[in-house]
C-alpha cells in the first residue's frame, strides 16, 4: 500500500522531482572540488596516496593548515595588506566615478566612458612590460604600494562601470530626498510604488483630454459669457478656464530651438524624472500624448515663458458650447485657425496654471498641472459642497519642482517668491517642497497655494470631484473676476 | 559640474586612460623595434616582428587554443541557461542552490586551478575515481598530462566556475518576464519548451550576450592564470594560448619585440569583439 502510494505520488509529480534530482545533481557537482580539496587537506600524507579521493579522513589532522601557515605567513599578509589596499581604493574611487558618470550630465560623458570601460577588457599579460618600465620610473617596483596602486588603477574602469549601473538604478528623486533629510541611509527613504504610479495612469484612449490653460483669476472674467445659458447657477470649469487648442505645429514658433520631435519620439526620456519605467504615457493616444509632451517639454526648455502663453480668442470660446466642447476634445484643433498658431496671446503675470484634464466625473478627477518658472497658485480651499467635505487632492510632483504651503508651522525660509502687491493674501506658510516622486495630500477645505520652482513645474493631481468654480480665494480680487479683467 | 568634480574625474580619467591606453600604445611602439633581452633598443624593424609571429608554428597553435579555449563560453552559457531553468521552476531552498551555484566563482582561477589538478590527477584524482565507480572507465584517462586532452581539462574548470554566474544572470532574466505574458501562452495551450523557446528565450538575448561578454573577459583571463597554474603551457607546448605566448616570449625568453607583437594582436582581436559590443550597449539601444 505504502508502496503504491509513493509511486502514485512520483507519477503526479515527476516534473517536480526531475527538477530537484537535477538541481541537487548540479549542486554536488558544483561542490564536488571543493569537498575534495578539503578532505585532502585534513588527512595525513600517507591517507592520500591509499584512500578514495571523496571519503573523510580516517585520522583527520590539521598539521598541513599548520604547515601552510608558518610558511604562508609572509605572503598571507602581503596579499591581504595589497588586496585590501586595492579593493578599497579601486571601490571607493570606482563608486565615485559611476555615481558621477549616472548621475551628472556633461560633454562627451557617454564616449568618455565607453573609452574608459573598454579598458574592463584588455587582456592584462600584454602590456606588463611598458607597466613595469613605468613602474620603475615611479619608483614603485617591488613594493605594496605599487602593487595597490597598479591594481587600483586597473580597477577603476571596472568599478566604474559596476557602480554606475548600480546608481542608475536608483531613482534620482530618493537621492534627492535623502539628500534633504540628512543622515539617513539611503535605504531608508521608501521607493515609491511604481504599479500605484502605473495605475494612476492608466487611461483610456476614449477618455476627452484637453489641454486647458486655467488662468486662474486676472483675466479669466470674460469667458463667462460662454457658459452664461449654461443651466442655473452650476458654473463649469470654463468659467476660469480658456480652452487652448494646441496645434500639432505648435512648437514651431520657437524656429531658433532645436525642433522637439526627437524628445517627442521617445517618451521614457521626457518623463524619466517622474514616469518611472517611462510607462507614463503607454495608455494615451498618440495625439494626446504628443499634446501633453509638448506642454512638458515647453514648460522645461522655457520656451512657454508667462509673457507669451497663446490663448485662443475669447469670444470664440464663449460661443463655444461648453459640453460639446469636452466631448470632442479636438474639434477645434482643425477648425478655424486652419493649422495657423493660435489666435490671442495673454499674460498669465505668473499668477494661474495650466491643465490637462484626464477626467473629472461625480467620483474622481485626475490631472495634470503645469507650472510655469515661478509661476503661483493663489491660495485657496475647497469648501464643502454638495454635503461632500469639499475636495481632497493628493499632489504628485512629476517634474522639476514644486513649493506647496498649508496651515501649520510657518517653515523658517520660505523658498516661493509672492506675487508683488499680493502679499497679504497669502496666510499659511508651513512650505512643504516637492521633488519628482514624491507627493502630498491636502485634505478638505485647508487653505494652500503653491509656486513652481525657478524651471516650473509638472504636477498630477488625484482628487476627488473637482469644482473649481466654487473655489474660495484668500484674495478676494479673485473673486471679482470681472473688475480686474476691466482693469486691464 | 562642479569645478573640483570635473578636475578629479580628468585626473582619474587620465590615470586610468594612461595606464591602458598609453601602455597599448607603448606595446606598439616596442613591437616595430628590435628589442631582445633585459636592456631596451628602439631600433626600428617595421612589420617584421609580426611577420614572424604569423609565420610561426606556435603562434598558429596558440591562436588556435585560445579559440578553443573560448568554447567554454557558450558551454558555460548552456549550461547556466539549464540551471536558470531549473531555478526559475522555484524549487524550495532556492536561495541556497543559488549560493552553491555561486561558490565557485567567487573564487579566484589558482585556486581553481590548484583544486582542479587535484581532481584530474590521473592515479589518485576524483575523477577518474568516479568515473571508474560508475563503471565509466572507459573515459577515465590522463587528463591535463596528455596533451590530448589538456584543453578539456582546461574547459572543465572554466565552465564549472563560470555557469554559477550565468545561472544567476539567466535566471533573473527570466524573473524578468512578465506574468501576463506567460499566463497567456499557457492559456494558449503551448507546451513547457514552447513557453520557454517563444516567450522567455527572446527576453534572455541581452542577458546572454552581456554574460558572454563578461565571461569573454574570465576567459582571456583565465587562458593565463588558469593554465599556467594547472600546466605551464604543457605538456610541452600542448597548451600554449596567445597570453601565454605573450608572457613566455616577452618576460621569460626577453624576446620583448617578439612578445609585444603578439600581444598587439591578442588585444586586437579582443577589441574587434568588444568594442561593438561596448558600442551596443552604451550608444545603440538608447
Amino acid at each position: 500500500m505504502g508502496v503504491k502510494r509513493v509511486l502514485g505520488l512520483i507519477q503526479a509529480r515527476w516534473k517536480r522531482i526531475l527538477i530537484y534530482v537535477f538541481l541537487i545533481a548540479f549542486a554536488v557537482v558544483f561542490l564536488l572540488p571543493i569537498w575534495v580539496a578539503l578532505m585532502a587537506s585534513i588527512k595525513p600524507m600517507g591517507e592520500i596516496e591509499t584512500s578514495n579521493p571523496l571519503s573523510p579522513p580516517r585520522s583527520p589532522t590539521l598539521d598541513a593548515y599548520r604547515e601552510a601557515l608558518e610558511r604562508l605567513g609572509r605572503p598571507l599578509l602581503n596579499s591581504l595588506a595589497f588586496t585590501v589596499g586595492a579593493v578599497l581604493c579601486s571601490v571607493l574611487i570606482g563608486s565615485w566615478m559611476g555615481y558621477v558618470f549616472s548621475k551628472h550630465r556633461f560633454r562627451y560623458k557617454e564616449i568618455l566612458f565607453m573609452i574608459l570601460i573598454a579598458g574592463t577588457f584588455l587582456p592584462y599579460t600584454t602590456i606588463i612590460f611598458p607597466l613595469f618600465r613605468t613602474m620603475g620610473t615611479l619608483g614603485l617596483v617591488g613594493s605594496i604600494p605599487g602593487m595597490v596602486f597598479v591594481h587600483t588603477v586597473y580597477g577603476i574602469p571596472i568599478c566604474t562601470l559596476l557602480f554606475r549601473n548600480f546608481y542608475t538604478h536608483i531613482p534620482n528623486d530618493r537621492i534627492e530626498r535623502f539628500k534633504k533629510k540628512g543622515g539617513e541611509r539611503l535605504g531608508d527613504i521608501q521607493e515609491d510604488n511604481p504599479s500605484r504610479l502605473e495605475a494612476g495612469y492608466h487611461l483610456g484612449h476614449d477618455i476627452p483630454v484637453h489641454l486647458d490653460l486655467e488662468r486662474l483669476p486676472f483675466r479669466a472674467g470674460a469667458g463667462r459669457g460662454g457658459v452664461a445659458g449654461d443651466a442655473g447657477d452650476r458654473r463649469t470649469l470654463r468659467d476660469k478656464v480658456r480652452v487652448l487648442q494646441v496645434e500639432p505645429s505648435y512648437g514651431q514658433r520657437n524656429s531658433g530651438h532645436p525642433a522637439p520631435h526627437r524628445d517627442l519620439c521617445s517618451p521614457p526620456q521626457v518623463l524619466r524624472d517622474g514616469g518611472r519605467r517611462g510607462g507614463i504615457m503607454k495608455e494615451l493616444s498618440p495625439v494626446d500624448e504628443k499634446l501633453y509632451l509638448r506642454c512638458v517639454l515647453e514648460v522645461k526648455r522655457g520656451w512657454l515663458n508667462a509673457d507669451e502663453i497663446p490663448v485662443e480668442d475669447v469670444q470664440e470660446q464663449g460661443t463655444q458650447n461648453p459640453e460639446k466642447g469636452r466631448d470632442r476634445p479636438h474639434q477645434g484643433r482643425e477648425g478655424e485657425h486652419g493649422g495657423g498658431r493660435p489666435s490671442g496671446w495673454a499674460t498669465l503675470r505668473g499668477v494661474g496654471l495650466q491643465l490637462v484634464v484626464y477626467v473629472n466625473n461625480e467620483y474622481y478627477c485626475a490631472k495634470e498641472l503645469i507650472l510655469l518658472p515661478r509661476q503661483t497658485c493663489p491660495e485657496h480651499r475647497h469648501p464643502p459642497v454638495g454635503g461632500r467635505p469639499g475636495k481632497m487632492e493628493t499632489f504628485r510632483c512629476r517634474w522639476g519642482k514644486v513649493y506647496l504651503y498649508v496651515p501649520g508651522e510657518p517653515s523658517p525660509k520660505i523658498h516661493a517668491k509672492l506675487p508683488p502687491g499680493r502679499e497679504k493674501y497669502f496666510t499659511v506658510f508651513h512650505e512643504i517642497e516637492l521633488r519628482p516622486g514624491q507627493q502630498y495630500t491636502i485634505p478638505p477645505n485647508t487653505l494652500h497655494w503653491f509656486q513652481a520652482g525657478p524651471k516650473g513645474a509638472v504636477v498630477s493631481e488625484f482628487s476627488t470631484t473637482s469644482t473649481d468654480e466654487y473655489d474660495i480665494f484668500t484674495d478676494p480680487e479673485i473673486q471679482r473676476i470681472p473688475k480686474i479683467v476691466e482693469d486691464e | 559640474l562642479e569645478r573640483t568634480t570635473f578636475l578629479t574625474v580628468l585626473v582619474l580619467f587620465a590615470l586610468a586612460a594612461y595606464f591602458v591606453y598609453g601602455m597599448v600604445a607603448w606595446n606598439l611602439a616596442i613591437s616595430f623595434t628590435d628589442w631582445r633581452g633585459a636592456v631596451p633598443t628602439y631600433n626600428f624593424v617595421g612589420l617584421s616582428n609580426y611577420s614572424s609571429v604569423i609565420t610561426s608554428e606556435l603562434f598558429g597553435k596558440s591562436f588556435l587554443n585560445t579559440v578553443i579555449l573560448f568554447s567554454a563560453i557558450p558551454l558555460s552559457i548552456l549550461v547556466g541557461l539549464f540551471l536558470a531553468f531549473l531555478l526559475n521552476q522555484r524549487p524550495m531552498g532556492l536561495r541556497i542552490f543559488i549560493l552553491i551555484f555561486l561558490v565557485p566563482f567567487a573564487f579566484s582561477l589558482v585556486v581553481t586551478g590548484v583544486v582542479w589538478i587535484w581532481m584530474f590527477d590521473p592515479t589518485r584524482g576524483a575523477v577518474n575515481s568516479i568515473l571508474r565507480t560508475f563503471g565509466l572507465g572507459f573515459l577515465a584517462c590522463d587528463w591535463y598530462l596528455s596533451p590530448r586532452t589538456v584543453l578539456i581539462s582546461m574547459i572543465i574548470p572554466m565552465v564549472w566556475q563560470f555557469s554559477g554566474y550565468c545561472a544567476l544572470i539567466l535566471f533573473a532574466g527570466l524573473r524578468s518576464v512578465p506574468r501576463k505574458e506567460l499566463e497567456e501562452a499557457r492559456r494558449r495551450g503551448m507546451g513547457w519548451w514552447k513557453i520557454f523557446w517563444k516567450v522567455e528565450f527572446p527576453r534572455l538575448r541581452i542577458p546572454i550576450l552581456s554574460c558572454a561578454v563578461v565571461l569573454f573577459v574570465f576567459t582571456l583571463k583565465a587562458a593565463f592564470d588558469l593554465v599556467w597554474t594547472m600546466v605551464q603551457g604543457g605538456p610541452g607546448t600542448a597548451s600554449y594560448n596567445l597570453p601565454i605566448l605573450v608572457f613566455v616570449e616577452a618576460y621569460q625568453k626577453l624576446n620583448v619585440a617578439y612578445g609585444a607583437a603578439v600581444g598587439n594582436i591578442l588585444v586586437l582581436l579582443v577589441l574587434c569583439i568588444v568594442l561593438p559590443y561596448v558600442w551596443w550597449t552604451y550608444r545603440g539601444h538608447r
